[in-house]
């Protein structure tokens, strides 16, 4: 809502600056974004009256003026056409800067000196297209004025950011009274002396509300023999600073009542309704209403409607009809002011996407009881601006009379919620400048609410309005009193945090993406037609396609990012997310759980055991000393199958027997799907599995009191034979003695033959109550070899 | 004899002492000192000697092997003191090369502020609540005190899944689902990611906020004031000031919105807080006593305030951030600069 600082000043005699105001209105609740001055940078131009013209000697299109600046006269070189002797134009005298950043110097013009300029309304900044010639004021005006004044520019606009509870704030004399209350100045509310005289209403129209659930109250004047024509300055002047365009005088009369009072008003021309007669109920079914705004409306049953006997006329409170609207050939006018059910309004403006000033009132709740106060004004209005004769009375149907709130106010709980302490007749003090009437009841009161505040219905607001009136900044500052306990962290929660520090020390930087990915990711990823991914919830207004649903892995947007980056010249890429993913289900509401997902990609393509693996490598250590750190229990890694991962290259992680997620190479069609050309690594797993096996208690064991013994060995076994396989056999056999085993070397090449592999396990064994013999390691190391040759087939070639 | 074992006194102690390394020494030791050596062979003659001199004679040269085996140690000590010396010297290195590069990922800078800010309040006793991104229609607007076709909703532009399931806009319904559960007093506070639909230079329509609820008799508004500024002193530093000013939540009566005072101007006003001396960093209020009710708790017995803030606002303001997409586009160069 835009408030003009000089309007403003007709309802109220505050002695405030601009910004003093504006800081005034911040702390009542009632935000000022901007303070504008159209004026601005024009401070300086004056009116100039053009006493002479003489031809240029050296210039067809020139020619020498001579103006009246009020002190002095000037003479000035000018182009322009449309200049008269006596005209009244906007002078930059020398030394004057326009807003364009264009300084006025003393200038020669083809052999003529030239001692300002004339300017046109392009130059001084007021309208954006070039003009055809310098402007040329009509105003009363002298030379020497400032021109500024004259023209009504020397205002400050304040723009307002009105929440939706301050409905009663969005009019001049709403915004009037906030200061008033404020300066402890009385607020001037417009004096309206309507001239009756004409034959009564009665007698020339009727009003029949037949849905009074939407419609509560509707009231009609006539006016006739109006002369439809342009509003007066001042009344333009008006409209444009509070960002409304002029049209004609009738409407721009309603337009500024609705501004000044907040209630909105509707002018019908009264020869276009059938029988003169107004019914206000729902549309039916089949109707249709061409709106001002030329577009054909399909009407239904939800959609309230002014009509006629015969066809709706206007949809109630959002927008008037073709058929009745106010034209220049209009000389009779019904002007309706009224109350509409705001939900409704809010429904229709909706429905056929028609935001208006006045739907944005009535959907905010106008006042029901000042609905006759406006269109008495407005016609007073009309008839001032327009000419005619107003028609006596008028026709006022409203079945329900909404009687004022009345609210009981304990002085003890404005001091329990606010925490401060006020008297009882502070209180009673702040609510009367507000306008609210106060009844003390022994140490509280009964305090009547004005209709113009629906926003206050409950005790608690009363206090609310006790707090802003006493200020903010005025109340104390207070821990509240607690027993002392400082707050935990879930055990989840907890983890969480440590999961991420925990991946920022093993060198993976975190991301975060947006939960919503384009559908099409899924074909990216190379999923199957039938995979499950692709049953991810769908948003019904999308930003776009590419934030359309609800993601079921955080892969695609790894996958996004490397790509993102990798064009970016990033050579090595170490990213993680951890955020939640969305699988719908037989509830109401889907199941979140939280995904860990990382990438890597342009490591050194060296791994210690010769695979040109290092990425997979790379994480496989991080997931695993991951676990050992949070107790996840061992991990196990089994060729898996995932679609956008590489087949040979894909494991699929379990602990204690349960999935937690998958570890491997992204698929190369997928690559190239993300524009990536060297090999990435990823894993995702369920961040919830993990949190349910992580057991992070520790238990102390004694230190090993013995000494311990180890063994190497070397094996030639088949390719397909896993490392894992391997140390499950040598665990096996080792019973609680095997302490470690690691496999130290992995070999094929030249001296092996193909299909096979050479492979070292260092193994370390020890008794927890004596000292192993050799023996004893002897015989364990004899089976296992038996078992590994049985098992795999496996060559001995030392231990 | 006597004149012998002077010189040959005279003799060592010179050689000893002007000896340069190890070797030297040690061939010294064996001419003087050895079974062969100098004072052995002056012993052997010793027999043509008075009964008389050979003890003065013996006692001279057993005085004069002790004195030599003194100096030759004292000779060998600093010998061996001066070859370690130089030999560190020849390990001298260019102490001013680069270290091996130790590669650490960087938390994302939303995860550090949140981190910060559960600190403070983790300090201030309260506990962590987390709800679904999903919500109900109830939970994220009934419950709070904002039926449908309340113009309330304007304020909270929403993504829905359908009529009734939608995407949470703020994160109050964990509020609601805390107070559901009964639990009293209440000292919370609630992190997530929010949806709202809006993308443009200065909003994104994913974005995360904090909040903080407490519910407990005799709550007010002045214990709102003070838990706002110790936070706020805790996140932006000690000479912060806050102001709270009037505004309207559907789900607190009294609002407020909270300003902070500018840390670039510190009030006087300048280009980062648009002249006015205060940046806004989030909303507030008493809780309303409708939200209080639908959740089951009395508002006469109970009051409490709850305050928020836009997790991305802070990081912005925090570290100097100046578009907000940077903060989703996970550019490398940007996140690792944190
Ligand atoms: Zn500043």
């Amino acid at each position: 809502m835009q408030v003009s600082y000089k309007w403003l000043k007709d309802y109220v005699d505050f002695d405030l600056t601009p910004d003093e105001l504006a800081h005034l209105l911040t702390h009542a609740g009632l935000e000022v974004e901007t303070i504008e001055s159209p004026g601005k940078g024009l401070e300086k131009i004056v009116i100039g009256v053009i006493k002479e013209i003489a031809p240029h000697p050296n210039a067809d299109k020139l020619r020498v003026t001579k103006v009246d600046v009020g002190h002095e006269i000037l003479e000035i070189v000018c182009g322009a056409k449309n200049i008269f002797e006596g005209a009244k134009t906007p002078i930059a005298q020398v030394g004057v800067e326009l807003p364009g950043g264009f300084k006025i110097g003393k200038a020669k013009l083809r052999g003529i000196a030239s001692y300002g300029m004339i300017c046109s309304e392009d130059e001084l900044g007021l309208v954006e297209e070039r003009q055809p010639g310098v402007m040329i004021i009509e105003r009363d005006c002298k030379a020497g004025d400032s021109f500024v004044e004259v023209m009504g520019l020397d205002d400050y606009i304040l723009t307002l950011n009105i929440t939706p509870n301050y409905a009663h704030c969005l009019s001049m004399i709403g915004v009037a009274r906030e200061v008033a209350a404020r300066v402890g100045k009385p607020l001037k509310q417009p004096e309206v002396v309507v001239q009756e005289t004409g034959p009564a209403i009665e007698k020339l129209t009727g009003i029949e509300i037949q849905d009074t659930d939407l419609c509560p109250r509707y009231s009609a004047r006539l006016i006739r023999g109006v002369k439809i024509g342009e509003s007066p300055e001042w009344l333009q002047r008006r409209l444009e600073a509070a960002g409304v365009r002029p049209i004609n005088n009738v409407v721009d009369a309603t337009n500024f009542v609705l501004m000044e009072m907040g209630q909105p008003l509707h002018a019908f021309d009264y020869d276009q309704l059938q029988d003169g007669k107004i019914i206000v109920r729902r549309a039916c079914n089949d109707e249709e209403l061409i709106t001002l705004d030329d577009k054909q409306r399909k009407l239904d049953t939800d959609v309230l409607c002014i009509c006629d006997i015969e066809r709706p006329v206007c949809i109630a409170g959002v927008m008037g009809g073709a058929n009745s609207e106010v034209t220049e050939n209009t000389v009779n006018i019904l002007l309706e002011s009224a109350y509409f059910n705001p939900i409704n309004i809010r429904k229709t403006a909706r429905k056929y996407a028609i935001p208006s000033e006045a739907s944005y009132r009535f959907e905010r709740g106008v006042d029901i009881n000042a609905v006759i106060e406006a269109g008495n004004r407005a016609i007073q209005l009309i008839k001032e601006l327009a000419g005619g004769e107003i028609a006596a009375g008028i026709i006022d149907v409203y079945p329900e009379i909404v009687d004022r709130l009345k609210i009981h106010l304990r002085t003890q709980k404005v001091c329990d919620l606010i925490g401060v302490t006020l008297d009882r007749d502070e209180i009673v003090d702040l609510l009367r400048r507000l306008q609210f009437g106060v009844e003390v009841r022994g140490e509280d009161m009964d305090v009547t609410v004005p209709t113009f505040r629906g926003d206050v219905t409950l005790e608690v607001d009363l206090i609310e309005e006790v707090a802003r009136m006493y200020g903010y900044n005025n109340i104390p500052s207070e821990l509240p009193m607690a027993d002392y306990r400082i707050g935990r962290l879930t055990r989840s929660q907890l983890l969480e945090d440590q999961t991420r520090e925990f991946m920022n020390s093993v060198g993976l930087t975190e991301t975060m993406s947006f939960s919503f990915i384009n559908p099409n990711s899924y074909n990216k990823l190379n999923l199957n037609p039938t995979h499950e991914w692709r049953n991810s919830i769908r948003l019904m207004n999308p930003i776009s396609e590419e934030y359309a649903v609800m993601r079921r892995t955080l892969l695609a947007d790894i996958l996004k990012i490397m790509s993102f980056n990798a064009k970016r010249q990033m050579g090595q890429i170490r990213i993680f997310e951890l955020a939640r993913i969305y699988i719908p289900g037989d509830d109401v509401l889907p199941e979140e759980p939280r995904m860990l997902t990382a990438g890597v990609v342009g490591l050194d393509e060296k791994d210690r055991w010769n695979q040109n693996a290092a990425g997979y490598f790379h994480l496989k250590g991080i997931l695993e000393a991951y676990a050992r750190k949070f107790g996840v229990g061992e991990l196990t890694y089994s060729h898996g199958e995932h679609d956008a991962l590489h087949p040979g290259r894909t494991a699929l992680i379990k602990a204690h027997g349960e999935v937690l997620g998958y570890l491997g190479e992204i698929h190369p069609d997928v690559m190239g799907n993300y524009d990536l050309k060297e090999r990435v690594t990823v894993f995702e797993l369920n961040f919830e599995k993990i949190v349910e096996l992580s057991d992070t208690e520790v238990t102390f064991s004694d230190l090993p009191k013995y000494p311990a013994l180890t063994r190497d060995i070397a094996l030639l076994v088949d390719t397909k034979v896993s490392a894992q396989d391997i140390c499950e056999v040598i665990q096996k056999i080792g019973k609680e003695y095997l302490e470690t085993v690691e496999i130290f070397d992995l070999y094929q090449g030249a001296q092996v033959p193909d299909g096979k592999k050479s492979m070292a396990y260092a193994m370390s064994y020890r008794a927890k109550d004596r000292t192993l013999t050799d023996d004893e390691v002897n015989a364990l190391i004899d089976e296992l070899l038996e078992r590994l040759q049985d098992k795999f087939g496996a060559e001995i070639r030392g231990n | 004899m006597k004149e012998k074992l002077n010189s040959i006194e005279h003799e060592a102690l010179q050689l000893i002492n002007t000896a340069n390394d190890l070797d030297v020494l040690n061939q010294l030791r064996v001419r003087f000192l050895g079974k062969k050596g100098e004072i052995t062979s002056v012993l052997k003659g010793m027999g043509q000697l008075s009964p008389e001199e050979r003890p003065v004679v013996g006692a001279m040269a057993n005085e004069l092997k002790n004195r030599i085996e003194t100096v030759l140690e004292d000779r060998k000590v600093t010998l061996e003191r001066e070859a370690k010396l130089q030999r560190l010297q020849k390990e001298e290195i260019d102490l001013t090369l680069p270290g091996e590069p130790v590669i650490y990922g960087k938390a994302h800078p939303l995860t550090a502020v949140f981190a910060e800010l559960k600190r403070i309040f983790l300090g201030m006793g309260f506990d962590v609540a987390e709800g679904p991104e999903i919500e109900t229609d109830y939970y994220n607007f009934e419950a709070l005190n904002i039926p449908r076709w309340h113009p309330a909703r304007d304020m909270q532009d929403t993504f829905f899944i359908t009529d009734e399931v939608l995407l949470r806009t703020h994160t109050s319904p964990i509020q609601v689902r805390t107070m559901q559960k009964g639990e009293l007093p209440i000292r919370i506070i609630a992190f997530g990611r929010v949806y709202r639909v809006d993308m443009d230079a200065t909003h994104i329509p994913n974005f995360r906020q904090i909040e903080a609820l407490v519910i407990d008799k005799g709550i007010t508004f002045a214990n709102l004031k003070e838990t706002i500024n110790v936070m706020v002193k805790g996140i932006f530093g000690e000479n912060r000031k806050t102001r709270l000013r009037p505004s309207y939540f559907p789900f607190t009566e009294p609002s407020a919105e909270v300003d902070v005072s500018c840390f670039v101007c510190d009030g006087v006003g300048c280009r980062l807080c648009k002249g006015s001396g205060w940046l806004e960093i989030g909303g507030a209020g008493m809780v309303h006593p409708r939200v209080l009710e639908m959740s089951g708790i009395d508002s006469e017995e109970y009051s409490g305030f709850a305050f928020g803030m836009g997790i991305e606002r802070i990081a912005m303001l925090k570290t100097g951030i100046n578009d907000i997409r940077l903060i989703y586009e996970n550019d490398l160069r940007f996140l690792n600069q944190f």
